[in-house]
């Protein structure tokens, strides 16, 4: 964990982002709950209202041994759970992100294998959307936008690409999903090496001017 | 926002004077350029620092979790700090 939390730390840098962690309060749960079967936050919501600490300033990273390849984690938002109306209290109870351990640093996972997911999932937790993301626009009743219309705010933030995920763990330097091009002819790639994006941990290296 | 704006307008005129370059208007452009880049260079250090405060630093507390205190459940041993919240089971 001093490792994990080591990359973290590393990683936030240029943000300026910082964080205290005092290894001695590190805290280990036995419980049958936490099996490694689930693949979404919502399911862990007992158990995060039972162990949280501290306030909205206080980052909560609960590591559990989760058995699916393609689920690396989840976390709260700033602002999800407001918006579905859960009282104040809950929502602080429920505010944190859970990692698989399958994604620390020298891993066996095949392509989440450099401790990076901890730090995709706390960039939610600090507000940031997927680059390819939807942009929240989705009127009722309406499914899958496309998120390289130029109308769709994607990920609200100007200089990611839009982009669509491609395949999880790929490293396609050349890929340009939207099929957008600079003044016509130079293609604009996807931004592959974000922290935000599904690509491999060996391929993920920064946050944008933009998104810090 | 107006300095913004004003930052904006002006650095988008910096092209408009290396068209006049190839014009030969050397000397006064050299000059202009010159002045130019330098306000530009001021204006650009004004905007890069119009962030936000350094935010404070974020409390991280980690907890590490398994179902059962079996290897092969992912359970990590300790010999500190445990703190079993619920009935383990083997």
């Amino acid at each position: 964990m001093a490792e994990q939390v080591s990359i973290i730390k590393e990683l936030y840098k240029p943000t300026k982002l910082t964080f205290n962690y005092d290894e001695s309060k590190l805290q280990y749960h036995v419980d049958p709950r936490w099996q490694g079967s689930k693949t979404n936050i919502k399911e862990f919501n007992p158990l995060l209202e039972e162990l949280h600490v501290g306030n909205y300033r206080t980052l909560n990273l609960y590591f559990y041994n989760n058995t699916h390849q393609e689920y690396g984690g989840g976390c709260r938002n700033p602002w999800t759970e407001a918006q579905k109306g859960v009282d104040p209290q809950t929502r602080l109870k429920q505010d944190g992100c859970v990692i698989s351990t399958y994604t620390i640093n020298k891993s066996s996972h095949p392509f989440m294998n450099r401790g990076k997911t901890a730090v995709h999932e706390i960039g939610h937790w600090f507000g940031l959307l997927h680059p390819f993301e939807d942009g929240g626009i989705v009127p009722p009743g309406y499914r899958d936008p496309d998120t390289c219309m130029a109308s769709n705010p994607d990920d609200y933030v100007d200089d990611t690409p839009k982009t669509y995920p491609g395949p999880p763990g790929h490293c396609d330097k050349t890929s340009n999903t939207c099929n957008k091009f600079k003044e016509g002819t130079s293609p604009v790639y996807d931004p592959i090496d974000n922290y935000m994006m599904y690509t491999s941990d060996d391929c993920q290296s920064r946050f944008t001017d933009g998104q810090m | 926002m107006h300095l913004l704006q004003f930052a904006a307008g002006l650095l988008a005129a910096t092209p408009a004077v290396a068209e006049v370059h190839k014009c030969g208007a050397d000397g006064e452009l050299a000059e202009l350029q010159g002045r130019i880049g330098n306000v530009g260079s001021r204006l650009r250090s004004l905007i890069s620092r119009q962030t936000y405060p350094v935010p404070p630093t974020v409390d991280l507390v980690v907890h590490v979790t398994a179902p059962t205190t079996r290897r092969e459940d992912g359970y990590l041993s300790v010999s500190f700090h445990v703190r079993v919240t619920a009935t383990t089971v083997s």
